[in-house]
């Protein structure tokens, strides 16, 4: 049978910090997928579920197991990028050429683009497929509040409940935040994807 | 569209987005707990250790180095307390807790963090979250009832009382903060015997 998340966190406490790799995998992809789409980087999406680990792993004495470990996981990724993107937002403020990378080129990006249409192939694999990639463009030009909150429930299939307790705010909070982000996409997607949101 | 269809819609779209897969992190990771190991705890060889307890020993041999190691102790409270649950027998008993540390009470469902500071000479504050423990509805099993706060005389009795909407107590939590004298820091550092190695 699988290690609970709860164990192996015993486990490392215990010294066997060798350990905290089991939770590293576990919980990776979602950090991961959390932090991409809040940022829309690669590269800071690796850095900041990354950071979110060590963090852990240096405050593991202090987590409280009745809190689920990946709502602690969830609640860690969260700041840390909040804080970058504030400090990005910050830093867009000041006047150019300061902060610019090195060489004045902008900086890179690594959002995923819709694929293109191809000759006019309509089959439902490419239809659901071109449904999708819409969807996470329209995901990604969500204020980071209602994103965070859509993604975390549609896309990770998290209860209101959980996201309440990692976002802080009430479950009534959380469900108007995914609503909104709902009427938005609604209304971005509805005029070419009739047949799913009229 | 009715709400639950939105969602229900929205959950059909959104199940064929996948998951970004990062590259393995663990390694990543590793590195940065291990720096993060090394800053807390150097490695030490045992002759190392055998000369910080000789450092130890010869600065309390020096006259007047105990008096200041007593004064840059934290300050501990031992503080009596009781506290009482609606119609119930008071439970009471001592509280000893460093200046700022937050201390536990509990009394049935009902948890208590106690957290008593250091204001002046003559003052101290104490700060006390009230938690219910007992299973929520939303599931959850910590929900914070009342955070009272109030400033108090060192070794007067301080009285917090919480009341219901119909001006019941529900809760009354009795405590008086008493500093510690420093004279009555006592201790003692005796060498220890190696351990045999085993081999």
């Amino acid at each position: 049978m699988d290690e609970t998340d709860t164990e192996i966190v015993d486990r490392v406490l215990s010294g066997e910090t060798d350990a905290f790799k089991h939770l590293v995998w576990r919980h990776q992809q979602l950090l991961y997928d959390l932090s991409f789409r809040l940022t829309g980087d690669t590269a800071e999406a690796e850095d900041i579920a990354q950071a979110a680990f060590i963090k852990m792993f240096s405050s593991l004495s202090s987590y409280k197991k009745e809190l689920a470990f990946r709502n602690w996981a969830y609640t860690i990724t969260l700041n840390i990028a909040r804080n970058r993107l504030k400090r990005r937002a910050i830093l867009r403020f000041l006047p150019l050429g300061i902060f610019s990378p090195a060489d004045g080129k902008e900086e890179e990006r690594h959002i995923q683009e819709p694929m293109e249409e191809e000759g006019g192939r309509h089959d439902a694999g490419c239809a659901a497929q071109d449904l999708s990639n819409a969807l996470e463009k329209a995901i990604s030009a969500l204020p980071e509040e209602l994103k965070t909150a859509f993604v975390m429930c549609h896309i990770h299939k998290n209860q209101v409940k959980d996201i309440s307790g990692i976002l802080g705010i009430t479950p009534n909070a959380v469900s108007i935040r995914i609503y909104k982000a709902r009427e938005k996409l609604m209304k971005e997607l509805a005029s070419k994807y009739q047949e799913h949101f009229c | 569209m009715k709400n639950n269809d939105l969602e229900k819609n929205f959950d059909i779209a959104c199940g064929n987005i996948p998951l970004k897969q990062p590259r393995d992190l663990w390694p990543g990771v590793f590195s940065g707990t291990k720096e993060h190991r090394k800053h807390k705890r150097p490695a030490k060889t045992f002759w190392a250790v055998g000369f910080s307890t000789a450092a130890v020993l010869l600065v309390l041999s020096i006259p007047g180095a105990s008096e200041s190691i007593k004064n840059g102790l934290k300050l501990i409270f031992s503080s009596a307390y009781s506290l009482q649950m609606g119609g119930k027998t008071p439970e009471s008993g001592t509280l000893f807790s460093a200046d700022g540390e937050v201390k536990e009470i509990r009394a049935g469902d009902i948890l208590l963090e106690v957290r008593i500071m250091n204001m002046d000479e003559y003052g101290a504050k104490i700060e006390v979250s009230v938690f219910d423990t007992s299973r929520q509805p939303d599931g959850s099993v910590k929900k914070l009832l009342q955070k009272p706060m109030l400033a108090t005389r060192k070794g007067s009795k301080a009285k917090i009382m919480v009341a219901d909407n119909q001006g019941n107590p529900v809760y009354i939590f009795t405590i008086t903060p008493s500093e510690k004298d420093p004279n009555a820091y006592t201790g003692s550092l005796a060498p220890i015997s190696p351990a045999p190695t085993g081999r």
